[in-house]
């Protein structure tokens, strides 16, 4: 009699142990979908812009990086000096996270302002548009 | 013992005639009947196209509209507005209206300015760039050649040094030999996604979806492009190794203060310094050339209007667009969210007029290229910049989001043209393998389909307050071209115009094409549209079925009327006989209605039989009913002849007293031919009236596609019927002069025995055969001219033609009777001979 309580009561545990284990499993597929959910929806790529520091001169040329936090790749870089020509585009090769834009700003005889900006695109959203202030010295 | 009084082979022969006419004249009936329903049924399928009616602001008719009621193909392409958004949504929100698809223009614009990359070299280099376009005929330079050098430099940004001209400084690198592909602009159209979508079954979606785009301070306006579109302009690229050496590069770094490692580089000096850029541009323009490669590029292989993805050329220089031909390596641009800051409005095309040609002439050039202009066109501002900031206006671009695509109706007959989807290509008169186009500029002649959308909902920001051209509405609940429908057509046309539209109904319209002498090219076709052909069509075909059935007819009943006359005529003596034998006349009454019976019944099962097969096969009961109604008729006419002849037993001909012999021998045996002139006189009417008919209704409608098609499907019925008509009465013909000369057989044997020769009786007895015959064609002539001249007026352009056809008909009655005569004088002669023996 013993022995058959003492084996009731195992197969009763056990019974237990394995809907606990696959209650928790479930469990933890749901909150790894939710997580996975979010970092989708929350993945539009972040444009790293980096510029030259200081006033730049008039027909000399720089360079301008643009970087990705995006690992969705491969990825388009956007630069626009911001005086008016033609904004460059970049498609980017297997993953890379940055491409370099050269420019040169023409010269007047006043110190001019410009606002240029970056954006990146990757394979599933474009990011925000990032500006910086460029000031060219005056010639 | 069976009697018959009239020859066996002579009631065969009349059996298999019969029975021939039987079957002639039920299928004549059946097929005029059937060809009818056939046109009635193909226009009524074919005349109703996309839409039904046009509406466009008041006054909207070009000159050239109203004089010839026609309209360019994609006439819809050029306009100033004159109907709101407003307005448009009242049509569109009508019961009555099915679809209700909006056009408006919108301008001559480019695309945003992209550049294409030529295969990186890694030599020194010169590029000498230059540019074309051509209207198909000719070729024009447009203005500027550009210049840019690559040589090996290695530096901190690149392993190139470039000097370029100004225009080309940051974008002509040493890695990406880049030009700025030139403007070209293409007519862009504003449509409504869903009407249009109803209207040609194209989804146009995309210009609905907005990004976030790249240029936050710039509206985003997407823009669909035609897919097979030309962009008509070629790149000529020479290439040429240049002596430069390493110590060359030193002493130009040190002459013009290049730093190329701190950024102080050759490309920008003209930022830095122009006159020094211009020294140095003038200096390596003299650079020795040592090895020369020219390529042409032609852009309008490779791309499409509106294109702005990257563009670049392979290592053959053969150009490629990036979208179909995508490489496996990164690639650079630039493209310029700037270019739609102006555009170009067109004014319609002046054409004009001398006597029946249609002239367009220059009304100026563009003073770069050369190119001629065709019409007023004026540069429109949408914003203005300074640098990078809009200083005035909102900005705006265009993004490329897509194509759409023109089905091609190479047999479309029924036009109802959608106004900026036509391409049916303009060419040369003289050759049709030269087709013409507009160049890369505006001020060409021609029209192009809608090379860009976009949607109507930015018409009113891009045009004024009432954008929209014209309006293509389809009528609802009316499936074709009949009757009602054309009244509901014109009811709802007529309360258009009353609130202030300039209305067309386009139902039954269908494509043409005008030749046009155009200034500088020549003369070209051009496709244009007509409106309302389906009713001239129906007309034409009544006039002609009405004069070929009762000519038809006509023919066939005297062929019997005659063949009976005969008949009656051959028993009688032979009835006489009989009655002296002691046959009372109720035993002749019944041979005679028996051999009659065999005469009329035989051919007619034999007809019934076969009519009633193909009346199975074909499912048409007509074919029946035709055949009983003839056969009622044939019986009539016979039950009349023999009452007239009763009446007219005995018939003694008197002698003309005047005359030559001919005229007195036509004159005696004028009953032997009476029926034969009546024939060929019928015979020259409808050879000569209806031919004249046919060619005036078939010019009035076969200038139109429909019209060729719809006259195409009658051509048969015509010739059908025509045989019919020529072989009775050639039939006629022959049964006349065989009846005439073996009874004057005896006649022909004294002659020969006199001693006339072969000539001596030809010409004897053909002198008569071209007196008669001549005075019936000389009647028919007659007739067919004074009825022409009533009915429809002027016919002296024809009579050239009437007398032509006179001679022909004449000739053809004289060969046949040649060829009888022969065959009578053969027998008389040989039996003749027999009798002396």
């Amino acid at each position: 009699m013993k022995k058959k309580l003492f084996s009731s009561l195992a197969a009763v545990l056990g019974l237990c142990l394995v809907f606990s284990v696959s209650v928790f499993a479930n469990q933890d597929e749901s909150d790894s979908n939710n997580s996975t959910e979010n970092v989708v929806a929350a993945a539009v790529p972040t444009c790293i812009f980096t510029v030259p520091n200081g006033p730049l001169t008039a027909g000399q040329r720089y360079d301008f990086k643009v970087g990705t936090t995006s690992t969705n790749g491969p990825h388009v870089f956007y630069f626009t000096p911001g005086d008016g020509t033609s904004r460059q585009r970049y498609d980017g090769r297997g993953g890379e996270q940055n491409r370099i834009f050269y420019h040169s700003y023409p010269g007047y005889q006043y110190q001019k302002s410009y606002t240029a900006s970056a954006q990146t695109q990757d394979q599933l959203n474009i990011s925000r548009v990032v500006s910086k202030s460029i000031i060219v010295k005056a010639w | 013992m069976k009697i018959t009084l009239s020859k066996k082979r002579k009631i065969m022969q009349l059996i298999f005639l019969l029975f021939i006419i039987f079957i002639l004249l039920s299928c004549s009936m059946f097929s005029l009947n059937s060809a009818n329903k056939t046109i009635q049924q193909d226009i009524y399928d074919f005349s109703r196209g996309d839409y039904d009616i046009l509406l466009r602001p008041r006054n909207s008719q070009t000159p050239i509209e109203k004089k010839l009621g026609l309209v360019e193909e994609n006439y819809l392409g050029v306009g100033d507005g004159g109907i709101s958004i407003e307005q448009w949504e009242s049509v569109k929100n009508r019961e009555d209206v099915e679809v209700a698809a909006p056009v408006a223009a919108i301008g001559l614009y480019t695309a945003s300015a992209i550049n294409y990359s030529l295969p990186e070299r890694g030599d020194s280099v010169r590029y000498t760039v230059k540019y074309s376009t051509t209207d198909g005929v000719n070729t024009y330079d447009l203005g500027e050649t550009y210049t840019a050098y690559s040589f090996l430099d290695p530096n901190r940004f690149s392993d190139y040094s470039t000097i370029t001209d100004d225009s080309l400084v940051n974008v002509f690198w040493g890695e990406y030999p880049s030009f700025l592909f030139p403007l070209t602009y293409h007519q862009v159209v504003a449509i409504d996604v869903e009407e249009e979508k109803k209207l040609t079954g194209e989804d146009y979606s995309k210009l609905e979806v907005s990004s976030s785009g790249l240029n936050p301070d710039f509206d985003e306006i997407p823009i669909l492009g035609l897919k097979d579109a030309n962009v008509p302009l070629k790149a000529s690229i020479k290439i040429e190794n240049i002596d430069l050496s390493e110590d060359d590069i030193r002493e130009l770094k040190h002459k013009y203060k290049i730093d190329s490692d701190n950024g102080v580089g050759f490309e920008a000096l003209s930022y830095r310094d122009k006159e020094l850029h211009t020294q140095l541009m003038k200096e390596m323009a003299e650079k020795t050339s040592i090895s020369t490669e020219i390529y042409e590029l032609d852009f309008s292989k490779a791309i499409s209007p509106f294109y702005d993805n990257y563009l670049y050329a392979d290592k053959d220089y053969h150009l490629l667009n990036y979208e179909e031909h995508p490489t496996g390596e990164e690639m650079w641009g630039t493209i310029d969210s700037g270019s739609q800051k102006t555009y170009y409005s067109v004014g319609p095309v002046n054409y004009q007029f001398s006597g029946n040609e249609i002239f367009v002439k220059q009304i100026g050039k563009d003073e770069k290229s050369d190119i001629p202009l065709y019409r007023d066109i004026q540069k429109e501002i949408n914003f203005v910049t300074e640098g990078p900031n809009v200083i005035e206006g909102e900005g705006l671009y265009f993004k490329h989001v897509g194509y759409f695509e023109v089905d091609q109706h190479e047999e479309e007959l029924a036009a109802s043209p959608l106004g900026i989807y036509g391409i049916h290509p303009t060419y040369l008169a003289k050759d049709k393998e030269t087709l013409l186009q507009p160049t890369s500029l505006p001020g060409s002649f021609i029209t192009t389909p809608a090379h860009g959308l976009i949607s109507i909902n930015w018409a009113e920001r891009l045009k004024t307050d009432t954008p929209i051209d014209a309006i293509r509405v389809r009528v609802a609940d009316i499936s074709g071209y009949d009757k009602s429908a054309a009244d509901k057509i014109k009811n709802m046309a007529a309360e258009f115009e009353s609130e202030g539209f300039t209305v067309d109904i386009v139902a039954g319209a269908s494509n043409q094409s005008l030749t046009i002498n155009v200034e500088g090219i020549g003369e070209v076709i051009q496709p244009w549209t007509t409106l309302g052909a389906a009713d001239t069509i129906l007309k034409s075909w009544d006039i002609s079925k009405i004069i070929l059935v009762t000519f038809f007819m006509m023919v066939s009943l005297v062929y019997i009327i005659f063949s009976f006359s005969n008949l009656i005529k051959s028993r009688r003596n032979d009835e006489l006989l009989l009655m002296s034998f002691g046959w009372k006349k109720e035993h002749i009454k019944r041979l005679r209605f028996n051999e009659w019976s065999l005469i009329l019944g035989s051919p007619f099962m034999l007809a019934f039989i076969m009519m009633l097969v193909a009346s199975f096969i074909m499912k048409e009961t007509l074919l029946i009913i035709s055949l009983v109604i003839v056969f009622i008729i044939v019986c009539l006419s016979m039950f009349l002849i023999e009452k007239v002849h009763k009446l007219n037993v005995k018939q003694e001909y008197s002698p003309a007293r005047n005359g030559t012999i001919t005229w007195k021998n036509t004159w005696y045996y004028r009953s032997h031919i009476t029926f034969s002139m009546f024939q060929t006189c019928i015979m020259t009417i409808v050879s000569i009236f209806l031919t004249l008919v046919m060619v005036l209704q078939e010019k009035q409608t076969t200038q139109t596609t429909l019209g060729i098609y719809v006259h195409g499907q009658m051509e048969w019925f015509y010739s059908v019927l025509l045989i019919f008509l020529y072989s009775l009465t050639i039939l006629t013909l022959i049964e006349s002069l065989l009846s005439l000369w073996q009874q004057r057989s005896d006649e022909i044997n004294t002659f020969h025995h006199i001693g006339w020769n072969k000539k001596q009786l030809y010409s004897f007895y053909l002198k008569e055969v071209a007196l008669w015959s001549g005075i019936s064609v000389f009647i028919g002539v007659l007739i067919s001219v004074i009825s022409y001249q009533i009915l429809f007026g002027r016919i002296e352009d024809s009579l050239i033609w009437v007398g032509g056809i006179a001679v022909m008909l004449f000739t053809i009655i004289l060969l046949v009777s040649l060829f009888v005569l022969s065959n009578v004088l053969h027998k008389s002669i040989n039996l003749g001979y027999k009798k002396v023996r």
